[in-house]
């Protein structure tokens, strides 16, 4: 039964895999670029996932996200560093603010929390569009270049990332760190009353995350070649948490169909102009109302439904 | 191992407890009981971090504990459960009880966890959603998860609240069980039966203070005590 089931999980490897190889092929650059976009959504919502798992609710990974993304591009054009290290140095950074905004936010629950990070978010926002010497305010950064030019070189290198973000948020998500996590999702004082140091917990996995989410900046940044403060905006940090939460809080699968809705669903939406908003609002209601695990979390009952109870 | 002095706490204007001093001795079953609104269930918060005292010393083992972080005390080895069932609900068995061993346990964790399984009769229900396992069940899952942090004191807020009389017995005998493990256990009980016949002395507290200290049997025969509890047959028939 147990080598069955592992040569059907290979199998299903290898085929991704190939699928994901082959991908590229025969599409246009415009889909090339929305699958590109797809993959670092995907990335931003793997991070937002940690945070999510713990039951808290972050808006202001848009300004992590920025915070990569400026950094990592000033370093290359400031600097002569190479590619990797200006991603890391994005990432860093984005690291280093997560601390100096979860160190207080953490402090509070629920609800206070994701007010405190909203306001944040916003705060670095207004830093982007304002700091013109650093940022060079509502112009943006241009000509940020990387090593790496040609779109479906980039379209590869996102996946390798992606899978290794993959990789990594899993092992987190199933570790011991993870149960912490889904422990005071569950009940934060009860977690807290069996020894969890549940502060350092949320701090760690907040740190993480937008780590995650800095580094997905930073490579957008060198994709693009180019941004502006409008791309670190509230309602992006708001379509993360759309993504999180259409695809499923706390699963893989999740994060990635959340990134694809995120980053999809607008694209398919364009004719309709700004009527758009209306429709993803519309969308995160009607998934809300009846598909409350998300994508994913529905998949998963039903499968486990069908499957039947345990021991049939 | 563990004492208690002039411990005061108000709310407003409300006193929950007053001047309220006891000591538990290593390898005791301390009762605690009162009427409902003594202070009991409070006494448990302030031993356990979730209160702050507005006076009194609590020590354990000579250090005051007062004002440590809340996953402190389990780390200092005071382990609770609560009135009402707090468990993990989203979570199996086997995944409450391995939170809670992790954060004790690094190594060996496994090992451990079948110890506290065992101890409290779960074993057979370890795959099980915390949401499928009876009333009672989930009374001693709360209990095995204290015991994952190997407590030398054990505070259990009414541990038998809604068993049947044969669910009682083995969860007062699986009491016994930790105590002869070495682990010292302050209990909430209005099962008086249950408290007189488990119990090596009780406390009774009423509007959060202490009227009676003693065994079992002379607490009984109090005066003050059959006062508080006037109308309790359960009292007078235990």
């Amino acid at each position: 039964m147990m080598r069955r089931g592992l040569s059907y999980r290979s199998l299903m490897i290898i085929t991704l895999f190939i699928g994901l190889f082959l991908l590229p092929f025969g599409v246009s650059y415009y889909i090339l670029h929305i699958l590109v976009m797809i993959g670092l959504w995907g990335m931003l919502i793997l991070g937002l996932n940690l945070v999510g798992s713990m039951g808290y609710i972050s808006i202001c990974h848009g300004a992590f996200y920025g915070i990569g993304a400026y950094v990592a591009s000033l370093l290359t054009l400031k600097t002569d560093m190479p590619f990797a290290l200006n991603l890391i140095g994005g990432s860093a950074s984005a690291g280093i603010a997560s601390l100096l905004i979860g160190y207080p936010a953490f402090r509070v629950r629920g609800h206070y929390f994701a007010i405190i990070t909203l306001a944040f978010g916003l705060i670095i926002s207004l830093v982007f569009h304002n700091w013109s010497d650093v940022t060079n305010g509502d112009r943006g950064l241009s000509d940020i270049m990387g090593p790496i030019m040609d779109p479906m070189h980039y379209y590869y290198f996102t996946v390798f990332i992606v899978l290794a973000v993959i990789l990594v948020t899993h092992k987190i998500l199933y570790s011991r760190f993870g149960r912490k996590l889904r422990a005071i999702r569950s009940d934060e004082n009860l977690a807290e009353q069996i020894g969890v140091k549940t502060f350092q917990t949320k701090l760690l996995a907040f740190l993480m995350s937008a780590v995650i989410a800095g580094l997905a900046g930073g490579m957008m940044a060198h994709y693009t070649n180019y941004i502006h403060p409008d791309l670190f905006s509230f309602a992006n940090s708001f379509s993360m948490v759309m993504g999180m939460i259409v695809g499923g809080i706390g699963t893989t699968s999740g994060a990635l169909s959340g990134g694809g809705v995120a980053i999809g669903l607008p694209e398919i939406l364009r004719f309709t102009a700004d009527a758009r908003y209306i429709v993803m609002g519309i969308v995160l209601v009607l998934v809300m109302l009846f598909m409350p695990s998300g994508i994913a979390g529905t998949f998963y009952l039903y499968g486990r439904e069908k499957k039947g109870p345990e021991g049939c | 191992m563990l004492t208690v002095r002039r411990l005061t706490k108000h709310f407003g204007g409300v006193v929950a407890v007053e001047d309220l001093s006891f000591t538990l001795a290593a390898g005791e079953i301390l009762g605690l009981i009162g009427p409902n609104g003594a202070g009991k269930s409070t006494i448990f918060n302030l031993l356990t971090g979730l209160y702050r005292p507005d006076r009194g010393e609590i020590l354990l083992n000579n250090e005051n504990i007062i004002g440590l972080p809340v996953h402190q005390y389990a780390r200092r080895g005071i382990g609770r459960t609560f009135q009402a069932t707090r468990l993990f609900f989203t979570s199996s068995v086997a995944e409450n009880i391995q939170v809670g061993c992790e954060v004790f346990h690094k190594k060996m964790t496994g090992q451990y966890i079948d110890e506290v399984l065992d101890l409290m009769n779960l074993s057979e229900r370890i795959e099980k959603p915390v949401e499928q396992l009876t009333s009672a069940e989930q009374r001693r899952l709360m209990i095995a998860l204290a015991m994952c942090a190997s407590p030398k004191i054990l505070l259990l807020d009414e541990p038998t609240a809604g068993m049947i009389a044969e669910e009682v017995s083995e969860t007062l005998e699986m009491i016994q069980a930790i105590r002869n493990r070495g682990t010292s256990i302050l209990f909430i009980e209005h099962n008086m039966r249950a408290v007189m016949n488990t119990c090596d002395r009780v406390i009774v507290i009423n509007s959060g203070k202490l009227i009676a200290e003693g065994t079992p049997v002379k607490v009984r025969q109090n005066p003050d005590v059959i006062e508080a509890y006037l109308g309790k047959s359960d009292f007078h028939d235990a």
